[in-house]
Parts: C-alpha cells; structure tokens; sequence
C-alpha cells in the first residue's frame, strides 16, 4: 500500500469541490437551491470519507 | 436571452477536434484541462497497481464506451430532428466529435474512482454489489454536476424549451432522467465487464481477452441505449411526462 492509493479519492473529491464552487456563482441558482444540491451529496462525500478511513487503515495493519 | 441552437459550423466541423467556435477564455480552458489532470492521477494509480494493459484497457474502454454512447445519443436527436441534448459549441475546444474530450476523460476518472472507492466500502461483497454502489455514487455526484452545468450554459436539454417539448420526459431536479439511468448503467455495466473479463488474460491470451472486452462494450453500449429508448417510451406509456421531482427549487430549466 502507498501514499498513491489516495489519488481516486483525492480526484473525486476535487471534482466535487470545483462543481461547488461553480454552483455558489452559478446565476439562476439561489441559495436555496445551493443548498438543496450540496445536501444531495451527502452520501458521495460520506463514502469518500469512508474510503479514505478504509485506505488509511489498511496502510496502519500493513505496517504493523 | 435564449439558448443558441448549435452553430451550423459545429456541425460542419463535427470530425475536429478542434473546431475554433469559442472564444478565448481561460475558465474554458480551465474546464477543458482540469478533468484531464484528474485523469492523469487516476492513470498514474492505475498503471501502479494494475499495469500497462489493463490500465490501457480501462481509459480507452470508458472514454469509448461512454464517448460514443454520447455521441450516438446526441447524433440520433440531431438526425431525427428532435433534439436529445448538446453540448455549448462555445465552452469548449477539444472536442471527440460532438461531446468535448474533457467529458469523456471525465467519465474515465469518475468511473474509475467510483468503482475503486465501491471496492473499498464493499470489500467482501460480490461485483454485482460494488458495481451498483458504484453506479449509485457516480449517479450522486452528477445529481449536483447537471443542474450546475445547464444553468451555465455547459450544455442544454432541448426538451426544456417549451411546454410541449417537456411533456415528452419525466424530470428530476428540471433534468431529464433518463440522463441519471444513463450514469448508473455505463458505470455500473462497464464495473462488472471490468471485473469479468481481464481477469481471464491466463486462459483467453492477452489478445483474444482484449477482443473480448471491446466486444462486450459494444454489446453494453447497445444494452444501454436499448434500455434508455424503452424508459423514454415507459414515461409516455406511463403517463408522467412532464413531471418533476424537484420542485419547487428546480423548474424544468431553460434561459429565460
């Protein structure tokens, strides 16, 4: 296991991150609406914690 | 302001990759370069983990899989004269005919890092299991992507502009669902043929496995699109064109 086994994780969550910042300028979306979206993915950023937490672990047995 | 129907030029140019329609904007090139960086760290993590081949197998399977199944999508609306969706000639300039390259690599990195992060929640499920979940999760994220993308003109759904038009599709959050059926298909068939087939290269040889699995895609991209037509044909069937789950935040939209 390496520090590389982050990297899907790492792009996903910064494809998330750049679509948010796209929403909080997007014109015809309220904060409302902003709102509502970030909400909906809740379970993506939920797994992709869980991933991480699974990887990060997976590299502690390793190493013990 | 009302949405610009495809330049004529796009179409004439609708073999380059480059087709020159936008102007200079670095956020263009921004939203054309950066799903390709993304690409890469998930290109570079698979070529460390599965090798050459198989990560070989991986990239040109989704982009294909996924690029043409836009394509035809997009090309039977625009031969039939009923317009499915399209992407703005205007904020892009790499194109793979008429879906941008920054999509179809997009559809690589976020496939690939949906079925790894499913693989690593559902370590000791079946393929069928980590697929659907990965399937589910890339659906999750384009449920934020799409209402984000037509509000910024990234690309538009036709059937948004009239009344009339919106009869024809059942809505979820003012995008049409068939668009969502479509991202947990290919994520979720192209996972389980992932998982199948390249692990039979001892058997088959590498050659006769690498036929095999274009094959498959073909055969996949055939059973996707088979399903999205008989979905569309099930709303009419049904009843609940016009619908939408979403309001009243997300009115079917299209420029005002």
């Amino acid at each position: 296991m390496k520090k590389r086994d982050y990297l899907p994780m790492i792009a996903i969550l910064s494809m998330w991150l750049i679509t948010s910042m796209s929403g909080s300028s997007t014109p015809d979306l309220g904060s409302t609406e902003a709102f509502i979206l970030f909400l909906i993915t809740v379970p993506l950023l939920l797994a992709i914690i869980l991933s991480f937490r699974a990887v990060y672990k997976e590299h502690k047995a390793e190493k013990a | 302001m009302a949405f610009p129907p495809p330049d004529p030029l796009f179409w004439e140019r609708m073999w380059d990759v480059w087709k020159g329609l936008a102007p200079w904007d670095p956020l263009i090139l921004f939203r054309d370069t950066f799903p390709v960086l993304l690409a890469v760290l998930c290109l570079y993590h698979s070529y460390k983990t599965f090798g050459w081949w198989k990560t070989t197998l991986f990239f040109t399977g989704s982009f294909l899989f996924t690029g043409i199944e836009e394509n035809v999508w997009i090309l039977i609306g625009y031969f039939t004269g009923q317009p499915t969706y399209w992407f703005s000639p205007d904020q892009y300039y790499l194109w793979f005919i008429t879906v941008p390259i920054s999509v179809c690599v997009g559809w690589f990195f976020i496939a690939y890092s949906m079925v790894y992060i499913a693989s690593k929640l559902f370590k000791n499920q079946g393929i069928y299991t980590r697929a659907a979940l990965g399937g589910l999760l890339a659906m999750n994220l384009d449920l934020m992507i799409d209402p984000i993308a037509v509000r910024n003109l990234w690309w538009a759904w036709p059937q948004a502009e009239t009344l009339a038009t919106q009869q024809t599709t059942f809505w979820i959050l003012g995008i049409p669902f068939t668009n969502f059926v479509g991202w947990f298909l290919l994520i979720f068939l192209f996972a389980i043929l992932w998982d199948k087939v390249p692990p039979k290269e001892e058997k088959w040889k590498r050659k006769k496995t690498t036929g095999i699995f274009y094959l498959g895609l073909a055969g996949m991209l055939g059973l996707t699109l088979a399903i999205l037509l008989l979905a569309q044909i099930l709303v009419i069937l049904i009843g609940v064109g016009g619908m939408n789950i979403g309001d009243p935040y997300f009115p079917i939209w299209w420029p005002p």
